[in-house]
């Protein structure tokens, strides 16, 4: 084709009537005749023309609520994204990370080719001297590594970093019975949707803030560091008149925002909670019909009143900070509200200390209390479509049974190992210590080493992993110690059905689709899987008539059986799907032991080792003489986790991070704007330039999350700021046990520091 | 094909295709001393220095595409849309249809057809301005990351072949 290309330049410059030809012989005969060939490769007949500019409707992946999107597509290049209106999530909107969404696909430093390392030698120093190589020489090595470690060391020698999703990925662990799989749950909600399943009967992230009158926020900064479709709710609520009231150490977008803000002391959120469980039990406060008729209140009422007597609001108030009769206000009013919500979230300045457990569960009484479990203006259940999973349409054989060791050691902790998340907190602990050389295989997707608290450590134990496979859609610090790399689709470049789960009175769902065809040769995780699964575990990726799975056959039944249209075709159409019917609050509520109730105090907890009701814990660490000042971490509302510090256009926003601190410890340490500090922890030290502020508490120091990405070559992230976590103590399980914290928090505010200018 | 157009088409597709075995073939098409040396016979210290230079996934030292090297710093953006246009007009478009078309390798190889194919100074001289501004910096750095070479000689010529 290399003489095809040159005839068709020809012919299109011969009837522009240009310069006559110099050219148009064989290629065999010109000088350059094998380049000629080259052509070939790269170049071929122009199609048709294409569309001109197209409006396409998919759904945002940044994060869970997968706003609307509306895309302008040219060409298949997206040339603009902007809210979906009637859209539940997003309401016509998009944050500042979904509208630079397409930055995601288009960053030049993205993966784009399987990989794989030609210099055995691993470390951060090391070249690993990457060679191209096919998908299917990628899958065939990977596989051959998982069969060699299942057949010689069982399914506990094998680590998957990964969320359990898709359900083929999910399907594929759960063929090789694998045991080892951790996620960032516990650096996030897994305390919330343990202590929710419980006492409400199943972790909801429905918050119906729009018709609250009362919000109490527990150091969540909904307004600046979450997601839009809470923030509108927030907002929403506020213009309809509930008042809203905030404990955080950090005076926040949110503290500003509202009508109230306490500088509570780190990590004794949970005395304030306690206490005005205590004032509105005491007071007789709460919503009687509500307590009376869905809660086992009644049946346990003199252990909870006997058990919450001791935490009154001046008891509290030693702990906290904050005035008692603040305490002892907020509860009264908070109660007699009607509509009082107090919501618990991932990354909030208040959940993820050691006593998270706790306060989960204490905030969850708070809401049973106020009596609006899945009633308005309180914490519901959302009305959602029903997508089958791929087990329910191709049903596979009994899965093997799961055995082996915990690497993680959540068997020490009877609550997270049936609830089936993985610790990332204890993760190097198991790798170093607690089971050295047990995991062979270890297979990181949509992780980095950034998440984890202690990242130094963590790099040490995945020396000792000998097979390493990374899949992401960028360099990730993790990619150097990779033996193989598999490069990710984006959100923006593959198919499926998005439900809306945040705000959902009644079923909503988006079709999720591919703008362009997957960038490179970028895959999904499903597609992995499933070529995986052919590999290793046939069987299970067969259907009935012994024909592989077609995972967009399997995505038609799933859009059909939802009632979303006949087949995906129909409903990416349609774009959205809403079903109109009435919001019916529920009676019965499905909590662990079949009540039908909500438990206030969890009988199941007492056999599990746990406290029954919320018992005051100390945060793990407090301020000592060596290190004197609270280390506050949380993510800036421009970047989601450890994820889009890349991104050009949110790089622009936020290049770096900083030693954020109160003027006053800075003048108290001699430490002035801009001048570069230590801030050490008793595991490791980060170096920062500082910057005063007044919003935050003169005991704490407060570093952004997601920065100090090691990798220099990420164009823009690449050595900018310091990683958080490296001041972040790791943990293991025993202690865990130890400090009650039975819900497996990963402790990520945890740690006390001190600070020296440089 | 006149010289100039031999050797940048050599450029582009030295820019896309890091195989030793078709370099060889390539370089016995060029009038260029010193590039056969440069090759040598080691196919991994020729590859794995290329995708060091251009695809690594720790982050490549010079990504090889225009968008990211102009104001966009983004694949897939106004460069891509113009170059593909450039391509449609003479009939002819990319093999691949998800990869940006603003590879210096497809810049270069299209460039040396626009060249052979007698489109006039003013016709050229607009493609240059478009697409071809950024090739001397980005070629100045190569030189200088470059541990190979063959590709650090391949960076010093390719912007004075395009020069003529």
């Amino acid at each position: 084709m290399g003489e095809e290309v040159a005839r068709r330049m020809t012919m299109a410059i011969t009837r522009r009537n240009w310069l006559q030809l110099t050219g148009g012989a064989g290629a065999g005969a010109l000088a350059g005749g094998k380049l000629l060939g080259a052509f070939d490769d790269y170049f071929r007949a122009a199609a048709p023309a294409a569309a001109g500019e197209q409006t396409l409707i998919t759904a945002c992946g940044v994060c869970s609520p997968a706003c609307g999107i509306k895309a302008t597509v040219k060409d298949g290049a997206i040339r603009f994204l902007e809210g979906l209106e009637g859209d539940f999530s997003g309401d016509g909107r998009l944050c500042g990370k979904g509208a630079a969404g397409a930055q995601f696909a288009y960053d030049p430093d993205r993966l784009k080719y399987p990989m794989r390392r030609a210099n055995p030698n691993k470390g951060l120093d090391e070249d690993p001297g990457w060679v191209r190589i096919s998908w299917q020489e990628a899958l065939d090595t990977i596989a051959d590594r998982i069969k060699n470690a299942l057949s010689r060391y069982g399914a506990e020698s094998l680590l998957f970093v990964t969320l359990p999703a898709p359900d083929i990925w999910l399907r594929f662990m759960n063929s090789i019975g694998v045991i080892n799989r951790v996620d960032h749950i516990d650096d996030c909600f897994l305390t919330d949707r343990i202590i929710q399943r419980y006492t409400t009967g199943v972790k909801t992230w429905a918050n119906d803030f729009e018709n609250s009158n009362y919000i109490l926020l527990f150091g969540w900064d909904i307004l600046a560091k979450t997601k839009i479709v809470t923030a509108q709710g927030v907002i929403k609520g506020k213009e309809n008149g509930a008042k809203v009231v905030c404990f955080n150490p950090h005076y926040s977008t949110t503290a500003r925002f509202a009508d109230e803000w306490y500088g509570i002391r780190p990590g004794s959120d949970l005395a304030v909670a306690l206490a005005m469980i205590q004032v509105i039990i005491s007071e007789n406060l709460y919503n009687q019909e509500f307590v009376e008729n869905y809660t086992n209140f009644k049946e346990y009422e003199t252990k909870i009143r006997e058990h919450m007597a001791q935490y009154t609001p001046e008891w509290a108030e030693k702990e906290s900070e904050v005035p008692a009769d603040v305490i002892r206000r907020v509860a009264r009013e908070f109660a007699a509200a009607g509509r009082g919500i107090a919501p618990a979230h991932k990354k909030t300045l208040c959940a993820n200390y050691a006593n998270a457990s706790q306060l989960s569960h204490a905030i969850s009484i708070l809401n049973i209390l106020a009596g609006t479990i899945d009633r308005p203006g309180g914490r519901y259940l959302p009305a959602a479509f029903s997508v089958p999973g791929v087990d329910a349409i191709v049903p596979p054989p009994a899965y093997p049974p799961k055995r082996g060791r915990y690497i993680d050691g959540k068997d020490k902790l009877p609550l997270v190992l049936e609830d089936g998340g993985g610790l990332f907190s204890t993760l190097s602990d198991g790798l170093l210590n607690k089971y050295p050389g047990m995991i062979k295989f270890a297979f990181f997707n949509a992780y980095t080493v950034l998440g984890f608290p202690n990242p130094p450590k963590l790099f040490e134990a995945l020396k000792t992993i000998p097979f390493l496979v990374v899949m992401d859609t960028l360099p990730t610090d993790t990619v150097t110690f990779a033996d193989i790399v598999l490069p990710s689709a984006t959100y923006l470049e593959v198919n499926d059905v998005v439900v809306r789960d945040y705000r959902a009175k009644k079923p909503q769902a988006v079709a999720r689709q591919a703008l362009f065809p997957a960038m490179f040769e970028t895959r999904s995780v499903g597609y992995v899987a499933l070529e995986l699964g052919k590999r290793v575990a046939p069987d299970y990726f067969k259907d009935k008539d012994g024909n592989w799975i077609d995972l967009s056959a399997v995505l038609d039944e799933k859009v059909k059986r939802a009632g979303l249209g006949e087949n995906f075709n129909e409903f990416k159409a349609k774009g959205i799907v809403t079903r109109d019917q009435p919001y019916v609050p529920r009676t019965r509520f499905n909590t662990v032991g079949g009540t039908g109730k909500c438990q206030i105090y969890v009988p199941q907890f007492a056999e599990k080792g746990a406290d029954p009701l919320p018992v005051w814990r100390p945060k793990r660490e407090l301020p000592s003489p060596e290190f004197p000042y609270y280390y506050l971490t949380c993510i800036p509302a421009v970047h989601r986790r450890n994820s889009t510090e890349n991104n050009a256009f949110l790089h622009e926003m936020l290049p770096t991070n900083t030693a954020m601190m109160n003027p006053a410890l800075a003048a108290k340490l001699g430490i002035k704007e801009g001048q570069k500090v230590r801030i050490r922890s008793r595991v490791g030290a980060i170096e920062l330039p500082a910057h005063l502020t007044e919003t935050l508490r003169p005991d704490c120091v407060m570093v952004y999350h997601g920065f100090g990405h090691r990798s220099r070559l990420l164009t823009k992230a690449g050595g900018k700021g310091a990683r958080d976590g490296d001041v972040i103590p790791d943990q293991n399980a025993d202690e865990m046990v130890k400090a009650g914290n039975y819900a497996g928090a990963a402790c990520i505010m945890d740690a006390v520091v001190n600070i020296e200018p440089l | 094909m006149t010289p100039q157009a031999v050797r940048l088409a050599f450029a582009g597709a030295a820019f896309l295709n890091p195989e030793l075995s078709r370099l060889r073939d390539w370089v016995r098409d060029l009038d260029e001393p010193g590039f056969l040396e440069d090759l040598g016979t080691d196919p991994l210290s020729l590859e794995t220095d290329y995708n060091r230079l251009f695809l690594s996934p720790e982050g490549a030292v010079c990504p090889p595409w225009q968008g990211a090297h102009t104001a966009d710093e983004r694949l897939m953006g106004d460069s891509h849309l113009s170059a593909l246009d450039w391509y449609r007009r003479f009939g002819i478009e990319p093999a691949a249809n998800n990869e940006p078309a603003d590879h210096i390798g497809l810049l270069l190889l299209f460039y040396s057809r626009l060249i052979d194919s007698g489109a006039d100074d003013a016709e050229r001289q607009v493609f240059r301005l478009q697409h071809l501004d950024w090739i001397p910096p980005f070629c100045a750095k190569v030189e200088q990351e470059a541990r190979h070479p063959f590709w650090r000689r391949l960076a010093r010529l390719t912007p004075e072949w395009i020069h003529g």
